[in-house]
């Protein structure tokens, strides 16, 4: 195992020159599959995630189907080389748990009983992992959500903010999530202020959770600005055509 | 009527102003918001602001538009239809179930499904509900048989008159409910 890095820098910045609140370079860009009704790519620094979203639609088997709400089925999974070392393509007990948690928070944004009787499938796909790639996928899901014209509340911005050398940081990334101390990701929808995603990897006080909490609120800010940049990006390409 | 885009989660007026139309919907906070991307629309007389999508998805069938599909299963009273196109959808790739009640194919009587569709036609419809699966209708002369296969040989059948096919190869003659639109004239 190799020696543990500095995280936090005698200049108060952290190991990649990034202040403490500070986001990695954010890019986004939506419909980027052809044969997905809606899709998105979400890359947060080294971390690059893909998105695509099929339906609502009547899947094969009926039986799990409600007759009152469409049922949401999300897929979280990383490509075998998403990692440095060979990750199994098989769905690992950790992505199995990321599919829920992701699933449930765009439930509590779709308005599922407007399609009664249908499924609306999720596929989040984690191309490079370098942290933060529940975050990212959710980023990048209710974007392509939004391309696919399901209605929902709000899109939601999501973002991981840690604890690495007593010093709270926004958007960690892999280095600062191994070493760190804490490692918190929240998924908001920022128009109405709901959280719909929470996640606590460590430990925190009761005052440095609150100072994670603003600086969360303050990079999902930014990543929201980003999103209605990046879909206001394709609707100028339709109202050109 | 006036309109601006919008996105989703955008405010666009109090609930004591208007009426939360389609794409929009009503937040605990008192306002109405947007649920999805498109174009803002007010309708000052009756009160009602609504978003219209940019693009026409999803493919989730609404009452009142015209479906392409094929005849899966058949007995006297009800047929099976398996929706692959709603019409004037980006989505080329729908796939629903709809459900033709042997009422709802012709103004005329009918007293067989057997007498108006065949098991593998293809089917233009409306659509009568709003939620899977869909009940469809055939009756006016745009809806009904696009295109058929013949019960005896399975050849494509060419149209005869406004009730019957003739089949190109067998020349065995059927009867059918077609549409103004069949293809093999």
């Amino acid at each position: 195992m190799s020696s543990r890095p500095t995280l936090i820098g005698e200049n108060g910045l952290r190991h990649d020159h990034r202040r403490p609140d500070e986001l990695r370079p954010i890019k986004m860009e939506v419909g980027v599959l052809k044969n997905a009704d809606g899709s998105a790519l979400v890359e947060f620094g080294n971390t690059k995630v893909i998105a695509a979203v099929y339906g609502p639609r009547e899947p094969p088997a009926k039986y799990m189907l409600s007759p009152e709400k469409a049922i949401v089925r999300c897929r979280y999974h990383m490509a075998p080389f998403s990692t440095i070392e060979r990750k199994s393509p098989a769905p690992s007990r950790r992505e199995i748990e990321l599919s829920k948690v992701i699933r449930e928070a765009l439930e509590s944004a779709i308005f599922t009983e407007l399609f009664p009787r249908s499924a609306i499938d999720i596929f989040i796909e984690v191309l490079q992992a370098d942290g933060g790639t529940r975050t990212a996928g959710l980023t990048a899901a209710s974007l392509a959500l939004a391309d696919a014209g399901v209605p929902m509340r709000d899109l939601i911005a999501a973002v991981a903010v840690g604890k690495v050398d007593g010093v709270i940081v926004l958007d960690i990334d892999e280095v600062e999530d191994e070493y760190g101390e804490a490692d918190m990701p929240i998924g908001i929808m920022p128009s109405i202020n709901q959280v719909v995603l929470l996640q606590l990897n460590g430990v925190m006080t009761r005052e440095e959770f609150d100072i994670a909490m603003d600086l969360a609120m303050k990079g999902v800010s930014e990543i929201y600005r980003l999103q209605k940049e990046a879909l206001s990006k394709k609707y100028m390409l339709y109202t050109e055509e | 009527m006036k309109s601006s885009p919008v996105s989703t989660g955008d405010k666009l007026a109090t609930i004591e102003e208007f009426i939360a139309g389609p794409g929009t919907y009503q937040w605990i906070d008192g306002y109405i918001r947007a649920s999805i991307l498109g174009v803002l629309q007010i309708d000052l007389a009756q009160r009602v602001i609504s978003v219209r999508n940019f693009r026409s998805k999803p493919a989730y069938p609404k009452p009142g538009d015209n479906v392409l599909g094929v005849v899966d299963s058949l007995s006297d009273d009800v047929a099976f239809i398996d929706i692959f196109l709603v019409e004037n959808r980006d989505v080329k790739s729908a796939k629903f179930t709809g459900v033709l009640h042997v009422s709802q194919v012709s103004d005329k009587y009918v007293k067989s499904l057997y007498e108006a569709l065949g098991l593998g036609d293809i089917v233009r419809a409306r659509v009568l509900s709003s939620r899977s699966p869909f009940q469809l209708t055939t009756k006016t002369n745009q809806y009904g048989v696009v295109m058929a296969f013949c019960n005896k040989c399975g050849s494509i059948m060419k149209r005869r008159d406004s009730e019957t096919l003739l089949c190109t190869s067998c020349g065995s003659i059927e009867a059918r409910k077609i549409s103004l639109k069949y293809v093999v004239k």
